[in-house]
């Protein structure tokens, strides 16, 4: 079932083209990576979803309706938008008790329950503008999960957080994706933060989806190859072609991209030592997943 | 209506720690302390013991260290100090989700934007009445203090009667005001706006038509232009005053419900 569905939506403000024309889904209990520059249209998107603002064409559902606010669905959505506020004279739990009084949650069962799960007990009387960046995110992410929401929708989630906080609030989103069955969606601009935990991801350019891939496709996206220098590239170069391994020379260095090539480095420093043209210089590049991005939104 | 009630509540514990609240009611008391002050200087020494502009007002209206001054007094300040506060109170309650960046959490709830802003109005009343009767208290307290003569039923009633009617033109005409607060996403453009509409009334009131701009009714109707000019207030000037009302809170539910929040 198709938690998320958007068909051909656009958006415009003024000149700017915000969303271009993206079709995209999101399956239940998976957890879909939004992922783009600043400015890109991630926000965009999620306001779109969240119907805060008026699609100028297309369609955006969500559990394949399209519903108003008001309506009881949106208690099975839970979202954070950019920076988390809070009320800043209000402590930590009466910021929540704000929320649980809207959402209608009954405050005594689930407040202890979300300070426990976010770490946020030992803050809870202290007030939102005393916080620190990361726990003032916490809350933000314990407004958007004290109902238990079918969907989440978080936009930049671990801005703030420190490393330790990453990491938890990582293990806290697959958790509720592998055991409650929970789908995410989650916008970011750090791509190797997002494969960490999503199952797909989308990266959006200009405001239109260039493209989308399953996480475990990742690494076979990635640009690997072999790197070699010698006194002399071009001999260099056609003792590896006879031997069947074709070179190039970029930057007055070899490159190999064959996965032989890149999987038995040994091998190619042993032909060439054995022909009198032995490596300066080898070593196997693998693009990360930052330049990956930056070569995909260039593309 | 549950959903209602817990939107009311909900307004109740945002508010629940807000400075804004006593700075309000620190600056409304002002007119009861300077109304006392002004009781003290007739007492002692007539209009003779003023100057200036309390002078001149006082010599217009007869003043004396009465109840029925006193209590006249209290209303004219809820007429003219009410279009301030009460427009400070509006343009904090509702600018505050966008100066304190929490408009987004409220954008997609099972509570309708609505019942949201209902709430908003709702406190918005509720603070506003609770600032006049804190007042009308402390105006109370001030004149048993100070002796003053001439009590009476009657008198109480009538004057009682001008300064909830007031308060509730007040209350009325800021509607407008919570309708710049959505739409400025703040409360900086529905305070300049409260300045601009306050200057507006006195130089409206002081050219004689003040009885067709409704920020000027409130003040004429307390009688701070004097009983000719309040006399002179119609049907048409209370219509005027309650349209503009209910435009205002029309405008500012539409505005909330759709336009984009970006």
């Amino acid at each position: 079932m198709n938690i998320i569905q958007t068909t051909n939506l656009s958006k415009r403000y003024g000149d700017i083209l915000a969303i271009d024309n993206v079709s995209m889904n999101v399956k239940q209990g998976e957890i879909y990576g939004f992922l783009g520059l600043n400015g890109a249209g991630k926000t965009t998107m999620i306001r779109l979803l969240l119907g805060l603002t008026k699609p100028d064409s297309g369609l955006c559902e969500l559990f394949q309706n399209h519903k108003g606010p008001g309506n009881t669905y949106w208690n099975d959505v839970g979202y954070l938008i950019e920076t988390p506020y809070a009320y800043p004279n209000l402590s930590v739990r009466e910021n929540l008790q704000v929320i649980c009084k809207l959402r209608g949650l009954v405050e005594k069962s689930v407040i202890p329950e979300i300070l426990e799960r976010l770490k946020l007990q030992p803050y809870k009387n202290r007030k939102e503008k005393n916080l620190s960046l990361g726990n003032k995110q916490r809350l933000g992410l314990a407004k958007a999960l004290i109902h238990k929401p079918k969907l989440l929708i978080l936009d930049e989630p671990i801005n703030g957080l420190d490393p330790a906080g990453i990491v938890e609030v990582r293990e806290l989103l697959k958790e509720l994706a592998e055991k409650h069955n929970t789908t995410i969606f989650l916008s970011s601009h750090i791509l190797s933060e997002i494969a960490k935990i999503t199952s797909r991801i989308g990266i959006i350019h200009n405001g239109a989806l260039i493209k989308e891939i399953k996480s475990s496709e990742l690494d076979s996206q990635i640009i690997k190859k072999l790197c070699i220098s010698t006194h002399d590239n071009e001999t260099a170069q056609k003792i590896l072609l006879e031997k069947g391994f074709e070179a190039s020379i970029h930057h007055e260095m070899l490159e190999l991209i064959s996965h032989d090539a890149i999987n038995k480095p040994e091998e190619i420093a042993t032909i060439l030592v054995q022909h009198q043209t032995p490596p300066t210089q080898l070593f196997v590049f693998k693009e990360d997943l930052e330049h990956y991005f930056l070569r995909i939104i260039r593309e | 209506m549950k959903h209602q009630l817990r939107a009311i509540s909900a307004e109740f514990l945002k508010n629940r720690h807000s400075t804004i609240k006593w700075v309000s009611f620190a600056a409304f008391a002002l007119a009861p302390v300077f109304g006392a002050v002004f009781m003290i200087l007739i007492k002692d020494g007539g209009t003779k013991g003023l100057s200036g502009a309390f002078k001149s007002k006082a010599v217009m209206f007869s003043f004396e260290a009465n109840w029925n001054s006193f209590l006249g007094v209290l209303s004219q300040a809820v007429g003219i100090g009410g279009i301030l506060i009460f427009g400070f109170v509006a343009s904090w309650l509702f600018g505050r989700e966008y100066s304190e960046g929490t408009a987004k959490d409220l954008l997609a709830l099972p509570i309708s934007r609505t019942k949201i802003l209902n709430a908003k109005f709702i406190y918005y009343t509720f603070w506003c009445f609770a600032l006049v009767i804190s007042n009308l208290l402390l105006g109370l307290l001030f004149g048993l203090l100070l002796q003053l003569d001439g009590w009476s039923h009657q008198i109480f009633l009538h004057h009682l009667e001008i300064y909830f009617i007031t308060t509730l033109l007040i209350v009325l005409l800021n509607t407008p005001v919570a309708f710049f607060a959505l739409w400025g996403k703040g409360y900086l453009t529905p305070l300049g706006i409260v300045a601009v509409l306050l200057v507006l009334a006195q130089i409206i009131g002081a050219m004689g038509i003040g009885n067709y701009f409704p920020w000027s009714v409130p003040g004429i109707y307390s009688g701070s232009g004097g009983e000719d000019l309040r006399m002179q207030l119609n049907n048409m000037s209370f219509l005027l005053l309650i349209i503009t009302g209910i435009v205002g809170y029309l405008a500012t539910i539409f505005w909330w419900k759709y336009s984009d929040q970006k």
